[in-house]
Parts: structure tokens; sequence; C-alpha cells
């Protein structure tokens, strides 16, 4: 990940300009499930005591699981299609 | 992702012997499987959907054709102020509180009568007093109720504050009612929350509730434009993603209107509607022109997993959205606490 220069950080515009998040995207998904678990849990709960640690308990469940998916297909693919089908010499 | 890997093992296929061969058909049939079903569930989701809404629509054009007959049909039920414990069926009114003033002997008949039918029975003549000399009631068929004499119910005169159940909305007096137990229908709150996230729930008196639900909702949306700016939310380029994101309501359709008409431009050439390039501008008459001077675009168009990310920001708000129109047209379906 390198350093914007100054002027390119300075030229962008918000809402208008796309950020430059190409080396760390994957840590969006922690925004993203944030954002799910609040209006999930605002709409789920009966009453709205201890809402927030429910928020992050969710947060924390939706993270984990995409990790762990994600591992899954690499393993899925890396792993388990080379055994089956194995490569080329 | 998994395809091309699919396809390099098959290319290897004439080079390798029958074991390599029959792997790869192992693989082909377990992926075959795994996309037929990934295409099954995504049919059954979205025909679940579509009856879903057609349900909804059904029930709000139903609701509202059962109100009009109502209030054309009924007129006179208009000005009954009914204290609201005598309807709680878990807390039934004592006797005395049933009779007021302002109930006149023909609301005797219905479904309170029929709810308390002995709050009457106070009112019966005594026995050996077949011709009514008991004050204010006279003798009636047996098993019927006793016709009342207005004049002679005791007068409780009612609260200032009491609710008006006749002429007030309901969701104004909630109170636990065997309507509890099955879910409600609000259309009146389903059709704010798709005007704006939380205006449902803020409407239902949830207003703590409203406030998280559009901070999720509209955060989701406003960062999905912050990645991808607002190129992430096009009707043109990106309709089925437009379908989701449409779901946040008019915020969505409003951006998208600034999208395309403040910030594409029409292409000199052939005249069509499209971003800007990275060396062009727009003009005062939206058409597309090169940049000079240190002239930017209006905005510039995201790519790659910017784009990508965006829109799926976007997107999902719209999906939590539908989630909480949903809640608000059916209020009361909600987990209980752990």
């Amino acid at each position: 990940m390198t350093p914007l220069p100054l002027a390119l950080v300075l030229a962008w515009r918000p809402f208008l300009d796309p950020i430059d998040a190409h080396g760390w995207w994957f840590l969006l998904v922690i925004p993203m499930s944030f954002g799910i678990a609040v209006v999930y849990r605002a709409v789920r709960m009966h009453t709205l005591d201890g809402y927030w640690k429910r928020v992050l308990t969710l947060t924390a469940q939706i993270v984990i699981s995409m990790i762990l998916l994600g591992i899954a297909s690499y393993l899925f693919v890396q792993v388990v299609v080379p055994s089956l089908a194995p490569m080329p010499d | 992702m998994i395809t091309p890997t699919f396809h390099r093992h098959a290319q290897a296929l004439p080079h390798r012997g029958g074991e390599a061969r029959h792997g790869a058909l192992q693989v082909f049939v377990l992926l075959l499987i795994v996309e037929l079903l990934f295409v099954l569930e995504l049919v059954l989701i979205v025909g679940k959907l579509v009856v879903l809404v057609i349900v909804i629509i059904l029930k709000i054009v139903i609701k509202l054709l059962v109100d009009v007959i109502v209030v054309v049909l009924a007129p006179q039920r208009k000005n009954i102020r009914v204290p609201p414990r005598i309807l709680q069926a878990d807390h039934p009114a004592p006797r005395k509180k049933l009779f007021r003033s302002h109930v006149s002997p023909s609301h005797f008949s219905g479904p309170l009568t029929a709810r308390f039918p002995g709050a009457l029975a106070r009112f019966a003549p005594p026995r050996g007093d077949p011709a009514g000399a008991h004050r204010g009631a006279r003798p009636g068929k047996r098993g019927t109720l006793p016709t009342v004499n207005r004049l002679s119910i005791p007068s409780t005169p009612l609260p200032r504050d009491a609710p008006n159940l006749a002429s007030d909305p309901p969701h104004r007096h909630p109170m636990p009612t065997p309507a509890d137990t099955t879910p409600r229908f609000d259309p009146l709150a389903a059709i704010l929350a798709l005007a704006f996230p939380g205006a449902g729930h803020w409407f239902l008196g949830e207003r703590k509730r409203a406030m998280l639900i559009a901070a999720g909702v509209l955060g989701l949306f406003f960062t999905g434009l912050l990645i991808g700016g607002l190129d992430v939310v096009d009707s043109r380029e990106d309709r089925w993603w437009f379908v989701g994101q449409a779901l946040v309501g008019p915020v969505a359709f409003g951006t998208d209107y600034l999208h395309q008409n403040r910030v594409k431009g029409i292409d000199p050439q052939t005249g069509a509607l499209r971003s800007a390039n990275p060396d062009e501008t727009r003009d005062g008459s939206g058409r597309l022109v090169p940049a000079f001077g240190g002239q930017r675009p209006p905005a510039t168009k995201s790519l790659g997993k910017m784009n990508e990310l965006g829109t799926l920001f976007a997107c999902i708000a719209g999906m939590m959205n539908l989630i909480v129109v949903l809640d608000a047209a059916f209020p009361g379906r909600r987990e209980e606490q752990a």
C-alpha cells in the first residue's frame, strides 16, 4: 500500500470520486456488517435493552462467518479440486 | 472463480489418462449440482418475494375497501365513546363502568354484550317483580338481554382525556388485546417506511427504533456513495442493482436523478448519455467537451472493486429497508429477549 500524493488526496471530492481503497477493500466488510446489524437488530429486538451489545455481537458473527466462508472456498478451489483433477506438470 | 480453474483442468485432459478425466467429470458434476441448487434457491426466493408483494398489495386494497365501506355504510358509529378497558379481554370492566350516560340502549346488542353477557344481569327484574317494578328494566324474553331504560342507567362522566376509539387512529391507543397474538396490518406505516427509512416506525410511536433504522439504512446507502461515488447508483447502466437500491425510497431515486441529469453528459458524437472520461468535462448545455486548464469531469466513474463494493452497500441498504417496511406493515412480530 503506497501513500497517496497530497495533491491527489486534496483533489478527492466526496460522493463524486471513488475512494482509493484497492489495497484494503476487504476491510470494508466491517462497516457493511455493522450497518446490517444496526438495522436488523433494531427491527428484530422486542425491546432495545442491550441493543449495542447485540449489534456488536452480530457484526462479529457476520465478519467471522464471511472469513470462514472465504477459507472454505479457498480450500475447495486450491485443495479439493486439484486433488480430484490434478494439474498438469 | 471456480469455472476458470475447471477449464484449466479440462484443457489438461488430452494429456492425462482416464483417471484425470474421471476426476474432472466428478468436479463437473459437483459444480453442476451446486449451481443447480443455487439457481433453484434463487427462483424460490424470487417467487416468494413476488407472492409476498402481491399479498401485501391485495391486503392494502382490501383494507382500504373495507374502511371505505365501513365509513360510508355505518356513519352512526362515529360518535361512540367507549372506555378502552371494556374492550380488553384480559381485564373485563366492572359492571358499573359499562353503563354511562353516553351509551345508548341501542348499543347493548352487539360485540360488547356478546363479550360480557353477564354485565347487564343487574338490570334484570328481580324475582317476583314481573311487571317491571324494578326501576330501569323491563322483563325480556328468557335468554335474551333486557331492554334498558336509558334514564335509569347510573351516569359516570368520562374524563376529558378519554380516548375516542371510534375516531382516533388505533396506533394512538396501543393496548394488549387478542390482536397482539395475530399480526395486525398497517399499510400507512409501510408506505411511510418506503417513503423514508424509519418513518413507518416513527409513525407507530417507536421513535428510538426509527432513528436507529434511519441511521443504519441511510448509513449503508451513503457509505456506498462515499466508496464508489455517485456512479454506484445508475438506473440505466446497472438496472438490476438499481431495483434493489430503489427500495431505500425517494433518496435513491433522487440520487439517480442527480447522476443522470447533473453528472452524466451527452456524447457529442453519438448523442447518448454517458459518464465523462477523465479528460472531459460537462458544459452548461449538458454536452461533454474536452477539459482545459485544470477542468475536471463532474464525477469520476468508479471501476473495479470500488464500484462493486459501493453498489453492494447501496443495494444492501435497499434490502434492509425492505425488512423494515415489512416490519412496519406487520408490527408485533419480534423475537423475545434472550
